[in-house]
């Protein structure tokens, strides 16, 4: 039926002899996207494309996908990003980096310390390698990512639900109360007068941590319009930017 | 079955404080009417709270909606012909293909966070390697006030150098780092052999090249630079040629 209604309006809106604003707002969309990447590739970054109808990140460089991460779900609160082109302005649980210590000069630490008797009969010291990085699995799994203009790309990470482990409760319950407490942080960021948007996308942990990796703060990410299939796939009912607007209009399945 | 039930049944009923409704009988006790009277303040509470919520989202959505749609067309002046859009799309797709790699074109993909590199050619990956790249780690030098991360680039970029028996010239920070003076001269700073048998220069002093530590391949270690395996060092040596993109991420 949607379909049908969606083929009327486009029959009817070309028999008319004008072209429909929301394919306009699209092709809109495309040009700013395409010219953003264009752009991005002509001065050889790394950036990241939001792959909706895939539900992955790719991963990208001169046009080309090099990698990509797989994304389980995708829930919406309030407006979607503006589809275009988004920039890294800020992460949370930013794991600590090890700052390799400038041993003072020799005068100075002979003064400081004392040197130590030196048993003979002792046994020689072995030293255990230890390797001192920054690794992706020192990432976090759950975080924010604030882009330039004050949305959030919230990332969530829960274990497949096939892997064998038991849901704690809070898994299993976690869907309801995260739409009751975005209910309840709207309320409240309406009494701040700040405007509360969220888009939260569930990844693998390990997944999660490949992404904090892949997007340290300046990386480009790359959103498009696809609220249509964002639609289509999870029967969201809200009003998103002039793509969607139209397409909302059947958007009554849930 | 049912008689069971039916025995259950009675004997619930027997309890002291069981409050029979039906019956008219005994009020449940003052503490449980406590409770459950909170239990609907804290429920109609919550309620409220959620209805408010919902309330506030709508009207925060109706208010963003022209906002939104205000400033996703802003930005670049795009045309506002359709057919003009269409065409200027076109020509971005055919100018970001030719920026692309051609099908038969090789290309090296290193992965930083699982320290992979990955030989790219005809749309598949032909050769998988175990790397070792950069650890992220910090050194300042307090003395001159200096500051070095040890990080693997993220950028595209090209092989510009290959070199067979390497030798690495051991920068500032190494010396800094092993608590060694800095020779002020060029004396002192060779060191043959802890770059391995091959090397291929990619740009600000980043190279892929061979290393002394091999059980430490999968492991971030390096000081930024992309150590591989003998035999993985030498395929990259002999079949990449200069020009050849490495993608690193």
């Amino acid at each position: 039926m949607r379909h049908l209604l969606l083929l009327l309006l486009l029959v009817g809106s070309s028999l008319g002899g004008t072209f429909p604003a929301f394919a306009l707002a699209d092709l809109t969309v495309k040009n700013t996207l395409l010219q953003a990447e264009y752009d991005l590739s002509r001065k050889k970054q790394i950036y990241l494309y939001l792959n909706l109808e895939k539900s992955q990140f790719d991963i990208r460089s001169s046009g080309m996908t090099v990698s990509t991460i797989a994304i389980k779900e995708m829930r919406t609160w309030g407006p979607l990003p503006e589809p275009g082109l988004h920039i890294i302005a800020d992460k949370d649980r930013v794991p600590e980096r090890e700052k390799i210590q400038i041993p003072p000069p020799e005068g100075e630490e002979a003064a400081a310390k004392p040197a130590a008797p030196v048993d003979p009969t002792a046994p020689p010291v072995v030293k255990k390698f230890e390797v001192h990085a920054t690794e992706v699995t020192d990432m976090p799994t759950n975080y924010s990512l604030i882009l330039e203009g004050g949305g959030v790309l919230v990332i969530k990470s829960l274990p497949a639900e096939d892997d064998g482990k038991k849901r704690t409760l809070a898994q299993r319950f976690e869907k309801p109360l995260w739409k009751v407490s975005r209910a309840l942080h709207s309320a409240l960021q309406h009494y701040k007068q700040e405007p509360f948007t969220e888009l939260l996308l569930i990844l693998s942990p390990e997944d999660a941590q490949r992404l904090y990796w892949a997007l340290p703060v300046g990386s480009a990410l790359l959103i498009p319009s696809g609220c249509a299939t964002l639609i289509a796939r999870h029967g969201l009912s809200f009003q998103a930017g002039p793509p969607c607007v139209s397409v909302s209009l059947f958007s009554n399945r849930r | 079955m049912t008689i069971s039930l039916h025995q259950r049944s009675v004997a619930s009923t027997k309890g002291p404080n069981r409050f029979r409704r039906e019956t008219g009988g005994t009020k449940p006790p003052r503490r449980i009417r406590k409770l459950l009277l909170l239990g609907g303040l804290l429920l109609a509470l919550f309620a409220a709270l959620l209805f408010f919520g919902l309330v506030f989202y709508g009207s925060h959505l109706a208010k963003q909606q022209p906002a939104a749609k205000a400033s996703a067309l802003a930005g670049k002046p795009a045309p506002t012909d359709p057919d003009k859009l269409q065409k200027a799309n076109a020509t971005l797709t055919k100018r970001l293909a030719a920026l692309a790699a051609k099908p038969d074109e090789p290309y090296i993909v290193v992965d930083s966070a699982l320290n992979r590199v990955y030989w790219w050619q005809n749309g598949v990956v032909l050769r998988e390697m175990i790397a070792s790249c950069g650890t992220g780690n910090i050194l300042e030098d307090p003395a001159s006030g200096r500051k070095w991360v040890f990080e693997t680039p993220r950028a595209e970029r090209k092989i510009w150098m290959k070199k067979a028996a390497p030798v690495w010239m051991k920068p500032d920070w190494a010396f800094i780092e092993e608590g060694e003076e800095i020779p002020k001269d060029g004396s002192g700073r060779a060191e043959p052999g802890v770059m391995g048998d091959y090397a291929v220069a990619i740009g600000d002093g980043y190279y892929l090249h061979g290393t002394l530590y091999k059980r430490l391949l999968g492991r971030n270690v390096s000081h930024g630079c992309v150590r591989l395996g003998d035999d993985d060092i030498e395929f990259i040596f002999k079949t990449a040629k200069i020009g050849t993109r490495v993608i690193l991420f």
